[in-house]
């Protein structure tokens, strides 16, 4: 059987980048392909330009046996190609179906008499607005909207019912519709006697043709709700994927947002689905729904790629897995003939340190101390039960637990980003209750946000200017109100260089930074400042294994030259390897806190699950 | 951090900086006066290459045809030109598509050309319709622009040793351009500065006004005053009360989140309804003409030129508020606050900075700004405030801000194009019998165009520019939450 996708040799330059180098893969019916490598290897780049948001340098595409050219994701949507992005596109004021049917504008004209009336009043209206203009009585007036109405529905109705349009083209639409008004218009005019106007009836004519135009497009997607619904229902029975149509965005979690840009793309009838790192954003639970999901997807004869950067997941979904490294394909795998460690190595071009060696603990004073905290959420729930916490200088404090048990909340309330509404935090034996943000930051407290887009980072400023975001008003980055530029950029050429951001400038804007390397930059600033307390979450989310294998020696290192860390992470992997002593969160309350070195994965999951403890807790210490 | 002391660029600026700090004065009061001492010819000049402009844009091609066969010849040129110019394809091809449907407008506004239609005289009527277009479109660029044909000849005769006014009466389209120009510069300066900080100042309008008003009562409650003390006082009255005037909406959004498109609204119609108020009572003048008196001459913002060149000492102080502008917003920890705010409120919050208190302080400026709109009116133009002084000038400049991308010298230029549609406007109207409705028809279409880019690239398949429509998604967040 043909391939239902091949790419023969892409390549795709930015300014000083070349971010994919004649790549070339195929995928199958019904496969589901796993695209693996390094950040900024050039996977989102690749999938990008499948989507026709980037067009290709060089190289063809070749969509069931046919070479096509895809200009921009209306051509991709039209090839049956459907996108979710590293960061959804989704407007959280809207529910679900306005999601969903927003900007599906209609690919074929299809017949609806709705759609009909609509361009029939829309030239009426035109037509009578133009007639007032050119004609001398209200009768003349009335029978020219009425022809103009009776034209533009003539119009519509023909062009759909003859298929005469596979894609909206205003061009092929304008010249359709515009010689069908004007034969009619002057039919109109010889019949009624009158050909002097003839010349005039042309000109309004056309201008009717060029107005009906968007007005059908525009509307007859505003107005189709309803069947939209009851298709967005039909698919997620099809394929297990549960959402409620009507549920407004913000109010879902992450896992169900996901689902909802997979129904958006099956909605537009994708064939080929493009997942770019769709688990970096979920939890263990999460993640196999969405396996079960892409399983079935798959079953029923659709194909998918997907980039993920956790080797574990990818040998278990995967039937293929093709790594790249610096935009050319390094390898190519079947999960059953390969290994993680031989992955990672295709990866990074060396062997890479699955686990973290650190050596044990010296704690030292209390750096934090949480007592009684409580606080909502965003929808004014309690969020967080009274927790008690402490981090000793030297030590790292693991936080376990299933995602939106409360870490979210803790983390912010202890950064000063959401008010705690009773119980107190103090860092250094200094209340911070909150404080604002500045002042605990001032005290040397780091923070690593979860969300990297909405708190991290400024996305159009370049690079440099995000490295300062929290010391720019300080020597020797600001003298008085001036921004020091010399000092500000040798600051960030030097952070680049020592955390690997891959960028071929330091004044590039955030958002040209592929997912992982824009990590990299909120955790080198964080990293790179006087602390003594760092509060970490999801650190290396969206990163490679070379780097997380990194950041994690970087956090042992903070750790023993005494800085208290508090690391939130749903990856028990990582918050088993990197911690001292692990607090687990349940439904906003520390349901335990246990040594890190007696306490299997097990145990922890147990707790996590809410169970009560069985070791002792420890107690606090004086301080 | 500090240790490491960045290689000092030795440039001529450098250079400059290093002086110490008396020579430093010493050097800024010696080339300020020294400007102003000359700003007479400087402006003449200005003016006449405005005038002349074909004959300047061609020593500039032949001046960079020069440089660049010394540099690489034709890459080299042609690399550097689309450097530059890339940014002015959509805005000049807006304006374009809005010259022409607005010509299209002009020549079928007309009844006698339906009436000639009507007849079947076909012919007819398309001359009559071209007619109308070239009549108007020459007297748009000579009220814009000045008659090429005369400055140079009143240029020759002066060159020639005749008296300066026959040359100054031909750069009257030109002043008028920069004149007109003059408010639109602080009005869009204070629109972009709100976009900055993700502000939707939608009441430039009535900041002019409440700033021309304070300008105006201070400049005619003194008399006697030294122009040294009494102009300055008039000019940052001005400013402050629109400051303050819009940091109503600032503190109201700040405090309470009340969303600043509607109170600045709503706050235009009460300084409208007030100043209306005020004009034809308790400051009126005389009984029934419901303007007030003429400011004190010392508060008059000194012109250039005699009769008929009406430009003011308000286009130096708008190009400096333009530079002052853009050295805020991207060279201080001040404007980095608000461009962050801007951009993203929570990383904003994140980094450490108060978005209230950042609003706050956008509008206050953005409101001082566009209170010099008024106050360069005020002081400059109309010596007083009379009633319907409302001239567009605030709301234009929303349009203003965005094809100037938010940008001082972007909203410098796209001032300077507005200031010639307008000042041609009238000289259309008066010469060609077009109405200024139509002119103005034919400003909204520019803006049409340029607010909605994409149908410039699509009708003329230009690719791509994302960036840019990041850009314009960000400016117009204030709509959002
Ligand atoms: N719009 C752009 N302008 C300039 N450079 C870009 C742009 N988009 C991507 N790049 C560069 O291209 C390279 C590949 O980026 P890409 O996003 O494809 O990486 P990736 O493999 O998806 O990485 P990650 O795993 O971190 O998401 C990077 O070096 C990135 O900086
Ligand atoms: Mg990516």
């Amino acid at each position: 059987m043909a391939p239902i996708l091949e790419v023969c040799n892409a390549t795709k330059r930015f300014p000083g980048v070349l971010a994919n180098d004649r790549v070339s893969f195929s995928l199958d019916r019904g496969e589901i392909l796993a695209f693996l490598g390094e950040n900024g290897a050039g996977k989102s780049t690749l999938m990008n330009i499948l989507y026709g948001l980037y067009a290709p340098d060089e190289g063809d595409i070749t969509v069931r046996g046919a070479s096509v050219a895809i200009n921009d994701p209306n051509d991709a949507i039209e090839l049956g190609i459907g996108m979710v992005h590293q960061h959804f596109q989704l407007v959280p004021v809207f529910t679900v179906a306005e999601n969903i049917v927003m900007g599906t504008e209609p690919t074929r004209f299809s017949f609806s008499w709705r759609t009909l009336g609509i361009a029939g009043g829309a030239a009426a209206f035109l037509g009578f607005v133009g007639s007032v203009f050119a004609l001398d009585s209200v009768g003349q007036w009335l029978v020219a909207s009425a022809a103009g109405g009776a034209a533009a529905a003539g119009i519509y109705g023909l062009v759909a019912l003859l298929g005469l349009l596979s894609r909206s083209g205003f061009r092929r639409y304008f010249a359709i519709s515009a010689v069908c008004s004007g034969a009619l218009f002057v039919v109109l005019a010889l019949a009624l006697g009158d050909a002097g106007r003839i010349p005039l009836l042309v000109f309004l004519a056309l201008l009717f043709a060029a107005a009906s135009f968007p007005a059908i497009r525009v509307l007859s997607t505003a107005l189709d709700r309803g069947t939209a619904a009851r298709r967005i229902r039909a698919l997620s029975a099809q394929y297990g994927l549960a959402v409620d149509p009507d549920a407004l965005i913000e109010s879902l979690p992450v896992g169900v947002q996901q689902r909802v840009e997979i129904i958006k793309t099956l909605y537009r009838e994708a064939e080929i689905l493009i997942l770019d790192e769709p688990t970096s954003v979920l939890t263990p639970q999460e993640t196999e729904e969405l396996f079960q999901i892409m399983r079935a997807l798959a079953d029923q004869g659709k194909s998918i790629t997907f980039i993920s950067h956790k080797l574990k997941e990818v040998m278990s979904i995967a039937d293929r897995i093709i790594v790249l490294r610096n935009g050319r394909v390094a390898g190519e795998a079947k999960p059953a003939e390969t290994s993680e460690a031989e992955l990672a190595e295709m990866m990074v071009g060396r062997e890479v340190a699955l686990a973290v060696e650190k050596g044990p603990a010296a704690p030292r004073e209390v750096v934090l101390e949480v007592t009684g905290l409580t606080a909502e959420d965003r929808r004014h729930q309690p969020a967080l039960r009274r927790v008690d916490l402490f981090v000793r200088a030297g030590e790292v404090l693991g936080v376990a637990g299933v995602q939106g048990n409360g870490q979210t909340e803790l983390v912010e309330v202890l950064t000063g980003l959401r008010p705690a509404t009773s119980g107190s935090v103090r860092v250094l034996g200094r209340d911070v209750t909150n404080a604002p943000p500045r002042a605990i930051t001032e005290l040397g407290v780091a923070h690593v946000p979860e969300d990297r887009q909405r708190d991290g980072l400024v996305l159009p400023f370049p690079i440099f200017d995000n490295l300062v975001l929290c010391t720019y008003y300080e020597p020797p980055f600001a003298k008085g109100p001036a921004v020091q530029f010399d000092q500000l950029y040798d600051y960030a050429e030097r952070l680049v260089g020592e955390f690997d951001v891959r960028t071929p400038s330091i004044a590039l804007p955030a958002q040209n930074l592929s997912g992982g390397n824009q990590q990299k930059v909120i955790v080198a600033r964080e990293f790179s400042r006087p602390i003594k307390l760092l509060i970490a979450a999801q650190p290396t989310r969206g990163l490679d294994v070379g780097s997380i294998e990194y950041i994690h020696r970087r956090l042992i290192e903070k750790r023993d030259e005494g800085v208290g860390v508090l690391l939130v992470s749903v990856e028990l992997d990582e918050i088993m390897a990197l911690s001292d002593r692990i607090a687990v969160m349940y439904e906003g309350r520390i349901v335990g806190t246990v040594n890190a070195d007696n306490v299997s994965r097990e145990q922890l999951g147990l707790l996590m699950a809410g169970a009560e403890p069985q070791g002792e807790k420890e107690g606090m210490p004086v301080g | 951090m500090a240790d490491k002391q960045a290689p000092s660029k030795s440039g001529w600026g450098q250079r400059i900086v290093q002086l110490p700090l008396w020579a430093r004065l010493a050097c800024a009061a010696v080339l300020t006066s020294a400007i102003v001492l000359l700003s007479k010819w400087l402006i003449l000049l200005l003016l006449v290459a405005l005038g002349l402009w074909p004959i300047v844009l061609l020593i500039g091609l032949v001046v960079l045809g020069l440089v660049s066969s010394r540099r690489g010849g034709w890459p080299w040129m042609r690399a550097w030109l689309s450097a530059r110019l890339r940014g002015l394809v959509v805005p000049t091809l807006s304006v374009a598509m809005a010259l022409l449907i607005g010509g299209l407008v002009i020549m079928f506004t007309d009844r006698a050309v339906y009436k000639a239609l009507g007849d079947g005289l076909v012919g007819e009527a398309l001359g009559l319709a071209f007619g109308n277009l070239a009549r108007a479109y020459a007297a748009l660029y000579q009220g814009a622009l000045g008659d090429p044909f005369r400055i140079l000849t009143a240029l020759g005769r002066w060159l020639g040793g005749e008296g300066i006014q026959r040359l100054v009466g031909a750069v009257r389209g030109p002043s008028d351009s920069l004149v007109q120009s003059v408010p639109y510069i602080f009005a869009g300066l204070a629109v972009a500065l709100g976009f900055r900080t993700g502000l939707f100042n939608i009441g430039a309008e009535g900041q002019i006004g409440i700033g021309w008003l304070a300008a105006v009562i201070i400049g005619f409650s003194f008399t006697g005053l030294p122009a040294a003390i009494h102009l300055p006082l008039s000019i940052v009255v001005g400013a402050i009360a629109g400051g303050l005037w819009a940091s109503i909406a600032g503190i109201l959004k700040a405090r309470t989140g009340a969303h600043e498109v509607i109170t600045t609204i709503m706050l235009n119609y009460v300084s409208f309804r007030l100043s209306d108020w005020l004009l034809c009572g308790p400051l009126e003048f005389t009984q029934g003409t419901c303007r007030t008196r003429d400011i004190a001459t010392s508060a008059y913002l000194p012109r250039f030129l005699d009769h008929p060149v009406t430009l003011h000492w308000g286009f130096v102080m708008a190009l400096l508020a333009a530079v002052v502008a853009a050295w805020f917003l991207f060279r201080t920890t001040w404007g980095f606050e608000l461009r962050t705010v801007g951009a993203n409120p929570d990383a904003a919050r994140y980094g450490g900075m108060s978005v209230a208190g950042n609003y706050t302080l956008a509008m206050f400026l953005s409101g001082c700004l566009a209170g010099l709109a008024g106050v360069s009116q005020g002081l400059g133009i109309t010596h007083n405030i009379a009633l319907g002084f409302s001239a567009g000038y605030g709301f234009d400049s929303i349009a203003l801000a965005l094809l100037g991308k938010s940008h001082p010298a972007g909203v410098v230029a796209a001032s300077i194009l507005f200031g010639v549609l307008r000042a041609g406007a009238g000289r259309m109207q008066s010469v060609a019998g077009i109405p200024t409705e139509i002119v103005q028809i034919v400003q909204s279409l520019v803006i049409v165009f340029i607010a909605a880019p994409a149908i410039i690239r699509a009708i003329y398949r230009l690719r791509e520019a994302r960036r840019e429509e990041i850009e314009v998604t960000i400016l117009s967040r204030g709509w959002g939450a």
